[in-house]
């Protein structure tokens, strides 16, 4: 197996550089609305249920047939592919989010109102920060979903590390296929590992009762 | 940096014909009450009495159903429900330090909300902080690296951060264990002296209610049962409940109830000022006198006796640093305090003035 050959001539260090732009886009839009989201709905709690059942049916529809239904809106490419991740990613973020804002302890949320806190003062210097472990819970989750998806992005011309794959299929060459994918693999492990690393530091800083 | 309270000290707090129902439920029945400028009042009373219901109702984290609370005659419900809690210090049993602050963060969280710099905090914070006996370095802290007691100090610490003229404690010494709870209790009342604000005290602990309090509010079922000083609950009892809680056909059964102002005698006539030893020595005899206390400029200087002031060459020899206590200080651990250094005298002690002295001898004359 020729790693060199297959890294050049795939040109795998554009093909990761792409990858990791559109993951990179694709968490961050998925944290901004997954986060707001879940502000939003703690707001109001009588949407919730609604909100978070309509998240899970879109949950629940293959990623394939995701990426083929956004064709017509989104055409081919990286938009539809960002698309489909960030609707992955948002129900365990926002879902995170709205559990975590919701079961801060009730004695920490009635000492801040007793001192003296606004409601605003009381979500921004005490609940939010006492949910964040949680949240990046649900971002660790969303890393996962996103790198799946990105990946399978190759499938309608979106580049990035699955396009090599693509390519792999059609050729029938397996060195292809294992060498990338066992790049892809080990690039969702390093971030997965990091993720893990800052949810363990928010633990550790706001997690401690 | 100045803060803007909505009171600066605290004249009365009035609680009128206030009632709060939880369903069927009557927490708080009717209840009508008065607390002076400068009192620690106590409520106490049996678990669902309604005494926590009723101190809430004071910074509205409880909004009575019938009947009003006035602070210096003005109904509360017109003040801003923030700057009215911000105007009410505030200690509750669980201490409800946030767990992701450091002890800085905690106790500087107003002030930092107030807008004070970080300069002004710092210098606010490591003041509380020596107020309540907590080392300096302690506010690089989180609460869980503090023991209970450290965490309960540092919740005092944080409700007195913005100096409110009111402070509502509700069973803040509960979670502890009885001898640090003492020794909370024991300070406590030091830094009640230092500060001499209104203070409103939920507590069950009957001992607790007679060490710290000055009035006492008795609840049952939600009504106000009877208010008063402490020997008045003991001399004349509403009724069976109150004698009972008060176990009044036991006064001294609980030696830890009396403070050294119970028992202390007058000093005024043993108290001088002189800078000579024959002038002190003259003195005594003129007054027949064993023993004097010294004062400068008002503030103690020390104790001396006959005795010792024979044997020595002049007045600083024969001075002696006798023990002191304030007025609040339980007598028990006084008296206890004497007997361990084998002293026969202590001297009471108020903003640095002698205001009277405590001898062993006649104090247990009186308690026979």
């Amino acid at each position: 197996m020729d790693i060199r050959w297959v890294w050049e001539s795939q040109n795998l260090a554009q093909r990761t550089l792409e990858h990791l732009r559109m993951f990179g886009i694709a968490l961050a839009l998925s944290v901004v609305i997954g986060v707001l989201l879940g502000l939003y709905l703690y707001r109001r709690p009588k949407l919730a249920p609604i909100a978070f059942n309509v998240l899970n049916i879109l949950e629940t529809v293959p990623t394939l047939a995701l990426l083929v239904l956004l064709l017509p809106l989104l055409g081919l490419g990286e938009k539809p592919t960002i698309a489909a991740s960030v609707i992955y990613s948002i129900l365990p973020i926002a879902r995170n989010t709205y559990t975590g804002l919701t079961s801060v302890e009730r004695s920490y949320i009635e000492v801040a109102k007793a001192i003296g806190l606004s409601e605003r003062e009381v979500l921004l210097k005490v609940r939010f920060p006492l949910a964040l472990p949680l949240i990046a819970a649900g971002v660790r989750i969303a890393v996962v979903f996103t790198m799946g998806v990105v990946t399978l992005g190759g499938l309608i011309a979106a580049g990035g590390l699955g396009a090599p794959i693509q390519t792999g299929i059609h050729l029938y060459d397996r060195d292809i296929i294992i060498v990338t994918g066992l790049w892809v693999g080990a690039l969702a492990l390093i971030l997965d590992g990091v993720a893990a690393l800052i949810e363990r530091y928010l633990r550790d800083r706001y997690g401690r009762r | 940096m100045v803060i803007e309270m909505l009171f600066r000290r605290i004249e009365t707090v009035e609680l009128r014909d206030v009632t709060k129902r939880y369903g069927d439920f009557t927490a708080v029945d009717h209840v009508n009450l008065e607390i002076i400028g400068g009192e620690l009042l106590i409520l106490i009373g049996p678990s669902g009495s309604g005494k926590t219901t009723l101190l809430r109702t004071i910074n509205r984290l409880v909004e009575p159903d019938e009947g009003e609370v006035f602070i210096n005659g003005r109904n509360i419900k017109e003040f801003d429900v923030v700057k009215l809690r911000r105007s009410i210090g505030y200690v509750i049993q669980q201490i409800g330090l946030f767990p992701h602050m450091t002890v800085k963060d905690n106790i500087g969280l107003l002030l930092k909300l107030e807008g004070w710099s970080e300069e002004e905090i710092d210098k606010r914070v490591k003041e509380l902080l020596h107020l309540v006996a907590l080392p300096e370095d302690f506010v690089t802290r989180y609460p869980h690296q503090l023991s209970g007691g450290q965490q309960q100090r540092v919740g005092l610490a944080r409700a007195l951060a913005l100096n409110p003229p009111l402070l509502l404690m509700d069973e803040p010494f509960g979670a502890l264990d009885p001898i640090l709870r003492k020794q909370l209790q024991e300070e406590f009342l030091r830094i009640k002296e230092v500060l001499g604000r209104t203070i409103v005290f939920v507590t069950h602990d009957i001992e607790e209610a007679f060490k710290l309090g000055d009035r006492i509010a008795i609840m049952r079922d939600g009504r106000l049962v009877q208010v008063g000083y402490p020997d008045e609950l003991v001399l004349n009892p509403a009724d069976e409940f109150v004698a009972k809680l008060v176990n009044a056909d036991k006064k001294f059964k609980h030696l830890d109830t009396l403070k050294v102002k119970d028992l202390m005698v007058d000093v005024e006539k043993y108290i001088v000022e002189v800078q000579r030893k024959d002038e002190l020595l003259q003195w005594m005899r003129d007054k027949n006198i064993e023993f004097a206390v010294i004062v400068e400029k008002g503030a103690l200087k020390g104790v001396t006796d006959l005795k010792s002031l024979l044997k020595s060459q002049d007045l600083e020899e024969a001075l002696m640093e006798p023990l002191v206590f304030s007025p609040g200080d339980s007598l028990a651990s006084a008296l206890a305090e004497m007997k361990r250094r084998n002293a026969f005298l202590g001297v009471v002690v108020e903003r640095e003035k002698p205001v009277g002295i405590l001898l062993a001898n006649e104090v247990l004359l009186k308690l026979l």
